[in-house]
């Protein structure tokens, strides 16, 4: 085969390989159109309660400093089980877009959405009351080896996890807030 | 177990995600041989291959190094998640789960009633070949042996007594070639050395160890229809790469085809007159596509030789590697 024919089949497999892409994207498009409650990211809370009908989303009341209502990024879904992330921007000085915390729960135990907040490093687990529940709180560091907190309960049929780059007291904290 | 429950569950979505990705696979393979126009039987069987060996490995590999695969963040970035057309609902039920079962259930019966059952039976009676009148030296049929006579390899020729035109090789420890005595009398001298070299190539190969590795693979994808399709394709170039072997030492491309069209082509019967045939019966349609299969046989050999030492294993990486890459991001 000629370098030229060569070069030009590289081109042509390069190409047919980007369309497949493309089309599969467009495939992966399509079932949202066609049912409204499956895995999504949401503009605002309210809509995403609105199209879910998730009739309670656990929010807390208290923020530390660097965090604030409402949340910077929402994603949700009503099947095969319903689930709601929150995702919590910084606004501190250098760290403007960097999320620090999360909030999720899911009617399904162990749920773990992954993303740009991990405990990969857990130093202490302990469990304690929160409020009359049984909570696990975890500490360890992310994998930057920031300091980072993880606490976790069930309430009613969903398990609720606060993750955030906080020290334990200051997590505590916000998951009292969300128990009223 | 609810269906969604065993889509949601290890082997669940092993099965989906082997199926998503030999799909992609046998896509991006068509591209490949599109692109570069590969004629080459033994590059488009590599080509083919891809499809069939990619899906048995791929879920395990990619969880075993990349277990945030299965998140939610990672599912949400991704090209393509099964997961959203199988969660589809209507009026209580997930058809398309629905129909990936149907089509896993009627492809296991495919691979069963249509693999696995005649190749054991075969197996069974490998070691007890049809009456033959004897193994073939030079005293017993002198069209025989001087078609043999310049072969490199000399495997058992044995003749069997039948008025069909029939030649094929048994594998294995009985492994041999027989040949019908109406064949015998039926080829020319050329055309007979042209069928029994193509009988041996299968002999030789039927050793392959990628060719049995790539079975024994495809017998874990027996409910995936991809796989089942594409392991057809493979074995229809692998005689077309019997039919080049045996030119390889025949020397000799028109006697082959020959062969092929006085074993294989006899003329077409026209319709009755005045008579329209609207339907077809499974076994016209079976040997019409066997026709076109020997076909597209003869016309390659009749082309002349078309390799491409070039692309031999380019086209076959590039297929694999976009392979991997492009179904890492579909779960």
């Amino acid at each position: 085969m000629s370098t030229k024919r060569m070069a030009f089949g590289s081109l042509a497999f390069a190409a047919g390989v980007a369309l497949l892409i493309i089309g599969l994207k467009g495939l992966n498009w399509l079932p949202l159109i066609a049912q409204n409650d499956l895995m999504r990211r949401y503009g605002d809370f309210e809509e995403m309660q609105t199209s879910l009908g998730i009739r309670q989303v656990f929010v807390p009341s208290y923020f530390p400093e660097d965090f604030r209502w409402p949340p910077t990024g929402i994603i949700a879904q009503g099947k095969p089980y319903p689930a709601v992330i929150m995702e919590f921007g910084r606004s501190g000085e250098g760290k403007a877009g960097e999320v620090g915390m999360m909030i999720y729960q899911a009617a399904k135990g162990g749920f773990s959405p992954g993303g740009p907040l991990e405990l990969s490093r857990v130093r202490e687990r302990a469990s304690f009351s929160l409020r009359g529940r049984t909570a696990t709180l975890e500490v360890g560091s992310d994998e930057n080896g920031e300091p980072c907190s993880r606490i976790s309960w069930r309430e009613k049929e969903v398990r609720i996890t606060v993750l955030a780059r906080l020290a334990p007291v200051e997590l505590m904290k916000v998951a009292e807030s969300m128990l009223r | 177990m609810s269906l969604s429950g065993f889509f949601h569950s290890w082997p669940g979505l092993y099965m989906a995600q082997a199926f998503f990705h030999s799909l992609v696979a046998s896509v991006i393979a068509e591209i490949a041989i599109k692109a570069w126009g590969v004629r080459d039987p033994a590059v488009r069987q590599r080509v083919f291959l891809v499809p069939i060996v990619a899906p048995v490995f791929l879920f395990p590999l990619f969880q075993r190094f990349s277990p945030e695969r299965g998140s939610m963040y990672f599912r949400l970035g991704t090209v393509f998640e099964s997961g959203r057309w199988l969660e589809i609902e209507i009026l209580g039920t997930h058809p398309v789960m629905g129909g990936l079962v149907v089509v896993f259930t009627i492809t296991s019966l495919v691979f069963l009633f249509q693999e696995l059952i005649p190749i054991l039976r075969h197996s069974f009676e490998s070691g007890k070949p049809e009456k033959a009148v004897g193994k073939i030296d030079c005293l017993e049929d002198p069209a025989i042996r001087t078609a043999m006579e310049t072969l490199p390899v000399a495997p058992a020729v044995l003749v069997v007594e039948n008025d069909d035109l029939l030649i094929y090789s048994t594998t294995g420890n009985s492994a041999a070639v027989y040949v019908s005595s109406s064949l015998v009398s039926t080829l020319t001298e050329v055309e007979l050395r042209s069928a029994v070299a193509h009988e041996i190539s299968h002999l030789i190969r039927s050793r392959h160890p990628m060719l049995v590795g790539a079975y024994l693979l495809r017998t874990l994808m027996f409910f995936n229809p991809v796989v089942l399709m594409e392991f057809r394709r493979a074995a229809q170039e692998e005689e077309k790469v019997c039919d080049e072997f045996a030119v390889s030492i025949t020397r000799n491309r028109s006697a082959l085809v020959q062969a092929l069209r006085k074993l294989y082509l006899p003329p077409e019967e026209p319709p009755p007159p005045g008579g329209r045939r609207t339907r077809k019966t499974a076994s016209e349609i079976e040997e019409r596509s066997h026709r076109l299969n020997i076909e597209s046989r003869i016309s390659r050999l009749e082309s002349g030789e078309d390799h491409d030492p070039g692309i031999r294993w380019l086209v076959p990486t590039a297929v694999a590697a976009a392979t991997v890459l492009v179904n890492y991001f579909i779960v």
